[in-house]
């Protein structure tokens, strides 16, 4: 707690007292709420738990305040435009309350990227779309601003008369206020275009009106510190500095700076961004407008980054969300000094994945995320204490073992690694985009296991002869053996004896030439082969798809690509393998050609098989016999930690 | 530069093998581009009976254009892409890096009944942006 001193001290927005200097951010919507905008008894749970996070400031996710649906972004996104959706506002506002926060309503044009349930989007001009989710632009007429300006004053005052302290306006992300300021879609001739003071004006006239109709009532402006769309013509960051302080200067309460639209070729918030990589953003916003509360938090997960941060005077609150939905009791593990017990967020994308596949969000890392509402997912004290044994470290079987031990079970997880993590701690250690984070999940199994007393049989492996041992010991025995490389599926590849085992590369058991090949372009394969690659071998990439990385999470398919081109590996597509020689690999191609790839190595990292054997051999041995993870179906770290959660909070 | 992007095209037939016959991709220079302009030199991409072809056209402004993308290629891109050895790889680059942008001019329904899906998704488009 001593070196977070600064974090958990008071502090204030407008009128209203913080009791700490920690903002929950709005940083996605849930998707959780009906197709017309109203809130969901799911919403209504995860707000308690929100409220529970304990921060000074939360922001409810954004509304859109218009009844057409041009300001409306996703699919199941809340709306604020009529008292009739006032009834659950009331009950967030209350609850955020109850438990001793400022309450917050962001109101949400996406003007770029809304319309989604209309043929069209509005802009301030006719600028196409560079992503082909989103809809077609309108320019919008100096009638439709004056509209769109009534139309969030008469949110702002709704949110209030919910009972909510303030507002926030979204002015960022590339959505409407944000293509106002951008020279980008900002192509106008008439005053709301042209000069960084004109382009500003919408944004400046909705920020007085709504100040005039609430003055009371803290405003809070989230602006972009860069935009990351100055390569295609959008704002430097000096023009982003100047909007921020126009912003300031028409008297709003607290600015919340942030990076990149949604459509910015470069990454901001991805686990291949460093932690605190964007933090000169927001002092450089402190310095601008130096009267002004600046609220930060992009690619900042640490508290400890952030009191730092604040107490050297670079910003004034820590803006959090994604690490949040991690872990929801990240500020109280703060507070009390048990940092080590957080549930890291990964930078995963698991949530934007999902949000942009019109799906409700969920949490890679939180299982419960998103299912507060239903009593089958919490974490109840077990009506009968079991004797439990786990086979197998991987994710989910840790996560099955913590989350039973957590119940009351009395837990032992057999291992036959020296270590625990699985196949994760082998990948994790050759992820190009940032080891720490895939390796947090294995230090938070290592330390949850070791406070929650679950037993950890190491370099132990389970069989028949193990379990005649400890026959009627254990009442319940849970399969999380993981997943092998399906080496029987080259039965009938000549020379198929000199193939390597992809997961044996991967964890260093065997080791790789500098010629190398590896036949499927999966996750698996793309990691080996990146991590090979940039250890100095020459690398092709053989996939029977018509693609590669189909079974890799959306929002990191790129990140692959990129670096497949980036490390000059050639990859040959819709090809499989047909010999393999000491000379190499001869592939044939979907047309029937044939090419031969010289290599000393050729490793195969598909297709993938659950490690099912064990239930077989149990199955008479023990009373409750399960499984979950790779070992029923081979998957990946979300499926794995999912369910070993979902059994553990059932068994 | 036609001849040399029918040789780019004819190596990528794959990629192209979906497109309805009369849907293209215009690739023009940035600084000509907006949303209505003078006329200026363009290249289509354009689906033909026998496969993509790339020929000659006018681009007078995105707002009168029919192709279904807009390539937009700051000046010299285009011609050091193919200047390498797999042109559209180092589009796909200059997407990222910043060099080279597209233009989405239909919905992404009409994209997908024009056949551009596997186009698309081998540039990465989908899943590109900040937050992805």
């Amino acid at each position: 707690m001593s070196e977070l001193t600064t974090l958990f001290s008071p502090g204030r927005l407008g009128r209203h007292a913080t009791r700490n200097l920690i903002k929950y951010g709005a940083c996605c919507v849930s998707n959780y709420n009906t197709r017309d905008g109203f809130i969901t008894p799911r919403e209504l749970a995860r707000t308690r738990i929100i409220a529970g996070t304990g921060c000074g400031i939360i922001t409810n996710q954004g509304a859109y305040p218009d009844p057409r649906g041009e300001g409306k972004a996703y699919f199941r996104q809340i709306a604020l435009h009529d008292d009739k959706f006032l009834p659950q506002f009331e009950i967030i506002a209350r609850t955020i309350h109850d438990a001793g926060s400022v309450a917050i309503q962001q109101i949400l044009h996406a003007g770029r990227y809304g319309g989604i349930d209309l043929g069209y989007c509005v802009q301030p001009s006719v600028v196409p779309q560079t992503l082909p989710h989103f809809r077609p632009p309108r320019e919008m007429s100096k009638e439709d601003i004056r509209r769109c300006i009534a139309e969030h004053v008469d949110a702002a005052k709704r949110a209030v008369k919910a009972g909510f302290d303030g507002v926030e306006v979204t002015s960022f992300m590339g959505y409407l206020l944000a293509s106002f300021n951008s020279r980008f879609t900002n192509q106008r001739t008439d005053e709301y275009g042209g000069s960084v003071e004109n382009r500003g004006r919408f944004m400046r006239e909705l920020i007085g009106a709504v100040k005039q109709a609430l003055p009371e009532h803290p405003l809070v402006v989230r602006l972009s510190g860069a935009e990351l769309m100055d390569q295609w013509g959008g704002n430097s960051e000096d023009e982003c500095f100047e909007l921020m302080k126009q912003a300031a200067d028409t008297g709003v309460d607290m600015i919340s700076v942030t990076v990149g639209w949604q459509e910015a070729p470069a990454s901001s918030i991805g686990r291949d961004v460093a932690p605190g990589h964007w933090n000169y953003l927001a002092k450089r916003a402190k310095e601008t407008c130096p009267s002004t509360p600046i609220a930060f938090g992009n690619r900042l997960p640490s508290p400890v980054m952030a009191s730092e941060c604040i107490a050297r005077g670079e910003f004034d609150f820590w803006e959090v969300c994604r690490p949040l939905l991690a872990d929801p009791q990240l500020v109280h593990k703060a507070a009390e000094g048990r940092l080590n017990e957080v549930r890291p967020c990964i930078g995963s994308l698991n949530c934007l994945s999902r949000l942009f596949r019109d799906l409700p969000y969920t949490c890679t890392m939180n299982p419960a995320l998103g299912h507060e509402v239903e009593p089958e997912y919490a974490i109840e004290p077990a009506a009968v204490k079991k004797k439990i044994m786990v086979i197998g470290a991987g994710p989910a079987g840790m996560e099955y073992a913590i989350t039973a031990a957590r119940r009351g079970h009395e837990v032992t997880v057999y291992e036959k690694a020296g270590r625990i993590g699985g196949n994760l701690y082998a990948f994790a250690s050759r992820d190009l985009a940032r080891p720490d984070d895939l390796m947090s999940v294995v230090r938070h199994y290592e330390v949850m296991a070791k406070k929650l007393g679950v037993e950890m049989k190491l370099n132990t492996e389970a069989n028949a002869k193990l379990m005649r041992s400890v026959l009627h010991q254990y009442d319940v025995c849970v399969v999380a053996s993981g997943a092998r490389i399906d080496m029987e599926a080259y039965s009938g590849v000549e020379g198929r004896e000199r193939l390597l085992d992809a997961l044996e590369v991967a964890h260093g058991r065997v080791p790789a030439g500098k010629r190398v090949v590896v036949v499927g372009g999966g996750k698996i394969g793309l990691v080996l082969a990146e991590s090979l690659r940039k250890g100095g071998a020459e690398v092709v990439i053989v996939e029977r798809d018509k693609r590669i990385g189909g079974d890799v999470m959306p929002t990191f398919k790129w990140r692959h690509t990129t670096w497949v081109e980036e490390l000059g590996m050639r990859i040959y597509t819709s090809a499989r393998l047909t010999r393999v020689t000491a000379e190499g690999a001869l592939i044939v191609d979907a047309k029937g050609n044939e090419t031969m790839l010289r290599a000393d190595t050729v490793i195969a990292a598909s297709p993938r098989k659950a490690n099912q054997e064990l239930f077989t051999e149990f199955e008479w041995m023990v009373d409750e016999l399960h499984g979950c993870g790779d070992a029923l179906m081979p998957r990946g770290l979300d499926a794995a930690i999912h369910e070993g959660y979902r059994l553990g909070v059932r068994v | 530069m036609l001849a040399a992007w029918q040789g780019v095209l004819d190596r990528h037939v794959d990629l192209f093998e979906e497109i309805e016959v009369g849907a293209s991709v215009a690739v023009v220079p940035r600084r000509v581009v907006a949303p209505a302009c003078a006329p200026a030199p363009m290249v289509l991409w354009v689906r033909e009976p026998g496969g993509m072809a790339a020929r000659a056209g006018e681009f007078s402004g995105y707002k009168a254009l029919s192709s279904d993308l807009l390539l937009i290629a700051n000046d010299g891109t285009l011609e050091a892409a193919l200047a390498r050895d797999e042109p559209l790889a180092e589009v796909k680059r200059q997407l990222r890096a910043g060099g080279m942008m597209f233009m989405v001019l239909r919905r992404k329904n009409e994209l997908r009944d024009h056949g551009w899906e596997d186009f698309l998704e081998w540039l990465g488009m989908p899943f590109l942006g900040t937050c992805r």
